[in-house]
């Protein structure tokens, strides 16, 4: 007997690309502004008519006074989100919820990325459950150092989205930039996960997947700030292919000299 | 009086506030959600105008401008000085 459940089960990266042409061309039927000019980064919750909610960050909305204080082009937050969805894809981390970049009537162009339900805060959770997250979900964290390293987040820090115990890379617009790097934590000599060293270096090892990255990024970042973020991969894929592990006299620089 | 209000965005799309920061003389008084409280009082936020520098209850009014910026992710966000 076929087992139908198989045959029809999605991969991830099916259901990733399922998602993002739900936020790209989906149907809006339902719009709720979070307190326009009054917050930092003017967002949206929107809902789909295929099921989907999404937050929307709209270029208009963005902050002039967060961009100059972190030296980042004003009017680009919007696609730095995307830009950070895209390494994440590319990279195959997983950490990013699906972000597009779409034009919505009324709000102009903005980035769109999928509300993760039963949110929870990093910095609304006790101690405890601090604990139990960090416990839960080390290699996940270790693997979001990695990343907001690559994409040399300034923004990081208790930014953490948990949904249970599983955390997700949110609020990726102050990236790319040089402005500083602000992980959740640093994980110096930890040992990274297998899988990760094997995802770097399947990627740097193939010159399309870098090409197609390049050609995406083009559209959303400026040449030198997408220089650095592919040198950054380079070097932390050299780096664990030596040691596994990112040693303590590391410096992470925003354009890392070869090792 | 000035005050800041974090916002908390449910699964349906509606919003809560679950903290008010105040200033009080000097210094800020934060209630509403005791563990976003206790948190923000023992780790303070970032300065984004100068992010190597953590502010604090202490630093009283460039506590809750900066309030914004370290909340803005859409799930919880801090609005702006409110002047009443």
């Amino acid at each position: 007997m076929e087992n139908f459940g198989e045959k029809n089960k999605l991969t991830q990266e099916q259901i990733k690309e399922q998602t993002e042409k739900i936020l790209e061309t989906g149907e809006i039927i339902y719009k709720e502004p979070i307190y326009i000019g009054l917050t930092a980064n003017d967002t949206f919750y929107v809902k789909f008519n295929e099921g989907k909610a999404g937050l929307f960050k709209p270029k208009s909305g963005e902050s002039e006074r967060l961009c100059r204080d972190c030296k980042i082009e004003e009017g680009s937050l919007y696609k730095r989100e995307r830009a950070a969805y895209l390494v994440d894809k590319a990279l195959n981390f997983n950490l990013v919820p699906p972000t597009v970049i779409r034009e919505i009537d009324g709000e102009g162009i903005g980035s769109i990325q999928e509300f993760i339900s039963n949110p929870k805060m990093y910095w609304d959770l006790n101690q405890d459950k601090q604990d139990k997250v960090l416990s839960a979900s080390w290699d996940r964290l270790i693997n979001l150092w990695i990343f907001d390293y690559i994409i040399f987040s300034a923004d990081r820090k208790k930014n953490l989205l948990t949904q249970n115990t599983t955390v997700h890379a949110i609020d990726n617009g102050l990236a790319f930039s040089g402005h500083t790097f602000a992980p959740f934590r640093h994980f110096f000599n930890q040992e990274v996960p297998q899988n990760t060293v094997n995802r770097l270096k399947i990627f740097f090892s193939s010159i399309d997947k870098q090409t197609i990255l390049r050609d995406l990024l083009s559209e959303l970042l400026p040449a030198d700030e997408i220089d650095a973020c592919l040198a950054r991969i380079r070097f932390v894929n050299n780096l664990l292919d030596s040691h596994q592990m990112i040693p303590e006299n590391t410096h992470l620089k925003f354009y890392p000299s070869e090792i | 009086m000035q005050f800041v209000k974090i916002y908390q965005l449910k699964n349906d799309g509606h919003q809560e506030v679950i903290a008010t920061c105040k200033l009080e003389g000097s210094i800020v008084i934060c209630k509403g959600d005791e563990v976003l409280a206790a948190n923000l009082e023992r780790d303070g936020i970032t300065d984004y105008e100068y992010p190597d520098k953590t502010l604090f209850f202490k630093d009283g009014l460039k506590f809750l401008e900066q309030l914004k910026y370290n909340f803005k992710s859409g799930y919880l966000n801090a609005s702006d000085i409110i002047e009443e």
